[in-house]
């Protein structure tokens, strides 16, 4: 085989990775010219125009109020709605998606109707959907801190360059200064990106504002292991410890790490071995997701809800959750137990005695249902 | 001190004559222009005569090992110098696995760049639901191997002069369940190579699951248990032992589906970094005793800068910022970067540099896979390459390349070039034949198929076509191809460590053919020089032992043959 054919090329030029100039970046340069307004309203505006922004939009169904309709005329032509492929969903889901993308229809200029159509669709994890619709609820609604709070979130997951999700963090903090969460999230999308400097400093204003908010101590020390100062990583990592963090693994994983680089081997290890055997999760206070998650109508993640209710004795509410996944999930004998069970704590017997006497036959060795179907019997012949 | 391998002497002679004359080529410029239009990467599955599909025998019941497969391997199996291709194949449905039916495994032989199936005559077309692929001279018989791995029992295929014989119970190899992942590697530096298998979880076909919006979703790992992974010690005689509970592995399970070979504490043992699903990431470091012990939390490389661990699939170990010391970079699931630890010596482990090196943005969208680490304009730093697809559904691609339900799960893949060492930048318009195809891919193998001194790149893909592509990147300067050679020891010197010293850079590089995801590349080293005529080699050969060897020409591929060298002590 002859050889190919080789020239020297000269290289083009190579240049920074940086990220283009996004839309949203230029958008909150716009707002930033603008922002002298919010500072004007003041505190008690603000606060009170977020209590507000807070009940419309994040309630699931959007509100009659159109506050997007004295928008700026001159911001970019509508884009076509979302429509998801709903084709294989459960039919709570898509009829779910179907209402928010009707309140769309109804009122294409508005902020709200545009957020909480991305909230359905962010909530079921189809993030192009939210995206768009995020973006959308930005141009008509630029003062909301929300919307690029939860665009943050989302791009990063629709893949965002880091840099790019900062600035939606830095946009929602600069309209929402008191939520430590937004300045947390932006330690986190900076330390991604690379910007330790800031990303430190980010992590201090979450600090600042709730000084016992274990997860931002633990950002700051990671940031600080990242930039090669162990024993700084050390202190804010066993701030984070003493903050509730001593059963999180992450915290003892950069703990150890941070040790064995100052040479504390044994320490190091210690905490190494501590971290197989902990919880991954350490509880990020964040009412905006937690209102996210909450919209999801899937049968698992109403199942998983009713459950907790259960255990919490708010059988009402696990009823309503049980509804919805009998849906989708009719002949499963969990459905029936569950529905039974809930029935019956409410005192409604009657009703809750064939669906347990359903859940028997189609799990005719489960000694739970078994164990609950007798004591109805009992109580109803009682 | 050096051999020239046979087939070679075709392209040594053209090679050395403008270095002999001591004369840089005469650029014309308008084939330099021409050339300039040229894609770095050239898709030549075609013209080549590759015609393979990976086939997962879905039955639309969305069953977790049809999107999981897929592995390649460059093998030059009839030692002819050129380097074939074998290709894994699904089987019919993962629910019911079973051997036999026409989905098997592929083997091609290189003739002249043309490749001719020749599966049938070889024996290499196991039946298994296919994974991977480990190749390896685990005989010292100087001829090459194969290890598959299955969704199911693996496979151990001896090379009999081109011919290949299941040998797998007689060497005592059992490895049920579902493997990814495995490596030859000379764990105690006995002169045999070993095998690590990585293997991923008990799955089972009954579990249905959903995604987010209730839709019929591809399960994940943690819907099943963790299974520990394998270590197979080579006793010689073609027989193997089973030390995974010895050398400490079997204490642990976790959803395994990468893994290198590599000496990662500098210690002169070769190590483990296996990439796991969902759950941390082990750095087995070897003692030297036969045992190992995981150190991944304390060094840095268990999980992310956050304290997390990702979705681990394929690692790949190299000095990508030619402080001679072995970095790792790990691919991952969408909304999660891959990873890269930069490795900072001296005992202090590793750091998660990602967002610094710039490798997080462009990788946050996609699900990473197959990645290998290579000089592709041979300029003196290793570049990286990456292919994607994802395993969560989302709305199908109106640009895949395949039709639904895969258009669900393909992507783009990913090229950067390394600018120096301590930044990338992707380089999709260079590299566009090779990162535009939307697919759901998964192996990615490195190999020299053309024999002209720069790598190429084998891709596998589900439900989608093999792909070769031939390197045409315009050359930064001079290069060398190392093949090393070691008459007393495993015969490829597989964990031998290069060091090049020319054109002012010194350049680390270790012997391997198991990195990627599923896939196993060629042995051979490539290695840009500049403008030197001649570099400077230091090897230090698996068992610890170094050698000097001097004045090995620009433009050549040369072996290195152990005890021909200058001992250092």
């Amino acid at each position: 085989m002859s050889r190919k054919p080789r020239r020297k090329k000269k290289r083009p030029p190579r240049q920074a990775a940086a990220a283009p100039p996004s839309r949203l970046t230029s958008t909150a340069r716009t707002l930033r010219k603008r922002g002298g307004v919010a500072t004007i309203a003041g505190g008690v505006m603000l606060l009170a125009g977020l209590l507000l922004v807070a009940a419309l939009v994040l309630s699931d169904n959007p509100d009659p109020e159109d506050k997007g309709s004295g928008a700026d005329p001159g911001i970019a032509a509508t884009p076509t709605i979302p429509a998801p492929d709903t084709r294989h969903m459960e039919a709570p889901v898509r009829r779910r998606l179907e209402l928010a993308r009707s309140g769309v229809e109804r009122k294409p200029n508005s902020g709200a109707a545009w957020g909480a159509y991305g909230a359905i669709c962010d909530a079921h994890s189809l993030s192009e959907c939210a995206e768009v619709c995020y973006t959308r609820a930005i141009a008509l609604d630029p003062q909301d801190y929300r919307w690029f709070y939860l665009l943050a979130f989302v791009s990063e997951l629709r893949g965002a360059s880091p840099d790019q999700v900062a600035a939606r963090y830095e946009e929602a903090s600069r309209l929402e200064p008191r939520l430590p969460t937004t300045f947390y999230r932006l330690g986190e999308a900076l330390t991604r990106a690379g910007r330790l400097d800031e990303a430190s400093a980010a992590y201090g204003r979450a600090i600042g504002i709730d000084p016992k908010l274990a997860v931002a101590h633990r950002g700051l020390g990671q940031v600080a292991l990242a930039r090669g100062d162990a024993q700084a990583a050390v202190t804010s990592l066993e701030r984070a410890v003493a903050l509730g963090a001593d059963r999180n693994a992450a915290t003892l994983a950069s703990l150890a790490q941070a040790q064995m680089r100052l040479g504390n081997v044994v320490v190091a290890e210690a905490n190494a071995a501590r971290v197989a055997g902990v919880s991954a999760d350490l509880p990020v206070p964040d009412p905006v997701r937690a209102r996210i998650r909450e919209m999801n109508v899937s049968s698992a993640k109403s199942a998983t809800r009713a459950v907790r209710m259960i255990q919490a004795g708010r059988y009402d509410a696990a009823l309503e959750q049980m509804r919805i996944v009998e849906e989708s999930r009719p002949d499963e004998p969990s459905t029936h137990y569950r529905i039974g069970l809930c029935l019956a704590r409410l005192g409604q017997l009657n009703e809750a005695l064939p669906r347990l006497e359903r859940a028997a036959e189609l799990a005719p060795d489960n000694e739970v249902v078994q164990r609950e179907l007798e004591r109805v019997r009992g109580l109803v012949g009682g | 001190m050096i051999r020239v391998s046979r087939p070679k002497l075709a392209v040594i002679a053209i090679c050395l004559a403008p270095l002999l004359s001591g004369c840089e080529s005469t650029d014309d410029p308008a084939a330099t222009a021409a050339l300039s239009d040229t894609a770095w990467l050239v898709d030549v599955t075609a013209a080549s005569g590759l015609d393979f599909t990976y086939r997962s025998g879905a039955t639309g019941n969305l069953h977790m090992p049809e999107i999981m497969g897929a592995g390649v391997a460059f093998i030059d199996y009839d030692s002819d110098g050129d380097l074939d291709i074998y290709a894994t194949n699904g089987n019919a449905s993962p629910a019911t696995p079973s051997r036999g039916g026409d989905l098997g495994n592929r083997l091609y032989r290189n003739d002249d760049g043309w490749f001719t199936d020749v599966t049938a005559e070889s024996g290499l077309g196991d039946t298994g639901y296919g994974m991977g692929v480990a190749v390896g001279d685990y005989d010292n018989d100087g001829d090459s191997d194969l290890y598959v791995t299955n969704f199911g029992d693996d496979r151990l295929y001896r090379n009999d002069g081109g011919r290949f014989v299941d040998v797998t119970a007689e060497a005592g190899i059992v490895a049920p369940g579902w493997s990814a992942s495995a490596v030859w590697c000379d764990y105690d530096r006995d002169g045999r190579l070993d095998l690590y298998v990585t293997r991923y979880v008990e799955y089972r076909a009954d579990k249905n699951c959903l995604d987010s919006a209730g839709r019929p979703a591809y399960c994940g790992p943690l819907e099943f248990p963790p299974v520990s992974d394998l270590l197979f010690h080579n006793l010689g005689e073609g027989r193997f032992r089973d030390v995974s509970a010895i050398a400490g592995m079997a204490d642990v399970r976790a959803a395994g589906l990468g893994v290198v070979c590599e000496d990662l504490d500098d210690d002169g043992w070769p190590d483990f970094y296996v990439a796991n699903d969902a759950y941390s990431n082990q750095l087995w470091l070897n003692r030297g005793d036969g045992t190992f012990v995981d150190r991944g939390v304390v060094l840095g490389v268990a999980f992310n800068v956050h304290g997390e661990p990702e979705a681990g699939m394929g690692v790949v170990a190299a000095d990508f910022d030619n402080d001679l010391r072995p970095d790792l970079f790990v691919t991952h699931l969408a909304a999660e970067t891959n990873t890269y630890y930069k490795n900072l010596g001296e005992g202090r482990g590793f750091t998660d540099a990602t967002g610094q090196v710039g490798l997080a943005a462009s990788s946050m969208a996609l699900t990473g896979f197959g990645t290998v680490a290579f000089d592709v304009e041979l300029d003196g730093d290793l570049d990286l390459a990456v292919v994607n697809g994802r395993v969560k559904r989302t709305d199908p691609r109106a640009d895949a390349g395949v039709g639904e339900p895969w258009s669900w799960f393909a992507e783009p893949n990913l090229f950067y070039l390394n600018e120096g060492g301590n930044l990338f930048r992707t380089a999709a318009a260079e590299t566009a034949p090779f990162v535009q195809p939307v697919e759901i891919t998964r192996g990615l193998a490195l190999g020299d198929y053309d024999a002209d001194g720069d790598q190429d790149l084998l891709v596998g893909n589900i439900e989608g076509p093999l792909r070769l592509y031939r390197n045409d990147a315009p050359r930064s300067g001079r290069w060398i191809v190392l093949r090393l050679s070691d008459p007393g020891g495993n015969s490829a010197a597989i964990g031998a460590r290069v060091t090049v010293e020319a054109g002012g850079m010194r350049q680390m590089r270790t012997v391997t053919r198991g990195y990627s995801y599923l896939s196993s590349g060629d042995t051979a080293l490539h290695v840009g020089i500049g403008e030197a005529a001649f570099a400077a080699v230091i090897v230090r050969w698996p068992d610890g032992a170094s050698e000097s060897f001097e004045g090995i020409a620009a433009d050549t591929e040369t072996t290195l043959i152990r005890g021909n060298g200058i001992s250092i002590r």
